[in-house]
């Protein structure tokens, strides 16, 4: 769990401090994070935002990467119960990493991992952001500390252990390929989206199927 | 209300939404056989999605399909992961390696930091 909140915590920093340079108060800053506590759909908001994007485009870019979100809290879903309101805030605790740490293959998501590591990323990704948008400046462009390769190196760990099983491998393998060949020709965040349904399209046709994908 | 807090809470909104949104789809079919479909897909969504985060964070740049100092960084990433590095270390190696690959460039080239 800690090197979870170590990465979450740079990142959080990151996004305070480039925020800032796209135009955000610092109240601004953490309000999104509070309110978002979602990295890629902040810094996609910000950098559409930064560009001179439009409204549209903002809600664009932050639907198309949000809207995996809507597929891991269903998934996640039979954990999430409770009255309406527990699932309208448990929902809030399934982000990228907290999904994927919770997920038990063969017994599904782990409730209490979901919500202990939800509040724990909580309180450490608005926090880091209040520290980057206030103090920020101190450390210049979090690009010059290589802080961009965090993300990506956390979600490859978070990845690995995952890939010893056969149709999670060419699952990866395919989608990653897919990806790549869509970043060009569709606007940000929506490789992500394809990737998602991609992903999904191979464990219906896998599951039908009842057979090994071919390689 | 001025535009960036129309974005700040725009952002917020639609990810509030999307996120509650999944929580409540299996309520409101109230069907097994939606547990079951979910219970199926979701071996797959994982790394699936974990794939094409990594793919977009290190090879893409908004629209465009790029090779950077990001790829020194993922490298050194999944050597450090071969290695069995402690978790927080292949982190550290990762922004660091990335953080040197771009100043080595960037000297090179004699490009603006």
């Amino acid at each position: 769990m800690a090197p979870l909140t170590v990465a979450i915590g740079t990142v959080g920093i990151a996004f305070g401090y480039l925020a800032r340079q796209a135009g955000l108060s610092a109240a601004a800053a953490i309000t999104m994070s509070a309110t978002t506590f979602a990295g890629s759909a902040q810094f996609a908001a910000i950098s559409v935002l930064g560009g001179g994007g439009s409204l549209l485009a903002v809600a664009t870019a932050v639907a198309a990467l949000a809207m995996r979100n809507t597929a891991m809290s269903a998934t996640a879903a039979p954990s999430l119960s409770g009255r309406w309101w527990q699932r309208l805030l448990l929902s809030q605790c399934v982000v990228d990493e907290t999904w994927a740490i919770a997920f038990v293959p063969g017994r599904g998501f782990d409730r209490e991992i979901l919500i202990g590591a939800g509040l724990m990323l909580y309180v450490v990704h608005v926090s880091a952001t209040a520290l980057g948008a206030l103090f920020g400046n101190f450390l210049g462009s979090p690009q010059r500390w290589g802080v961009d390769a965090m993300s990506p190196a956390l979600f490859t760990l978070l990845l690995t252990p995952r890939l010893g099983d056969h149709e999670a491998r060419v699952t990866a393998v395919v989608v990653a390929a897919g990806v790549i060949a869509a970043v060009s020709f569709v606007p940000p965040g929506v490789p992500i989206l394809l990737g998602v349904v991609l992903a999904a399209i191979i464990g219906v046709t896998a599951s039908r199927s009842r057979q090994p994908v071919a390689e | 209300m001025s535009r960036t807090w129309t974005v700040t809470l725009l952002t917020g909104a639609i990810s509030i939404s999307l996120k509650a949104l999944g929580a409540f789809l299996p309520a409101l079919s109230e069907s097994a056989r939606f547990a079951v479909f979910m219970r199926r897909i979701t071996p797959f969504l994982l790394p699936g999605m974990l794939s094409a985060l990594i793919v977009v964070q290190t090879f893409s740049d908004a629209h465009d399909l790029v090779i950077d100092a990001r790829v020194v960084g993922l490298i050194a990433t999944v050597l450090a992961i071969r290695f069995r590095s402690p978790v927080s270390l292949t982190l550290i190696v990762a922004a660091v390696t990335t953080a040197a690959a771009r100043a080595i460039y960037h000297h090179l080239t004699g490009g603006v930091a």
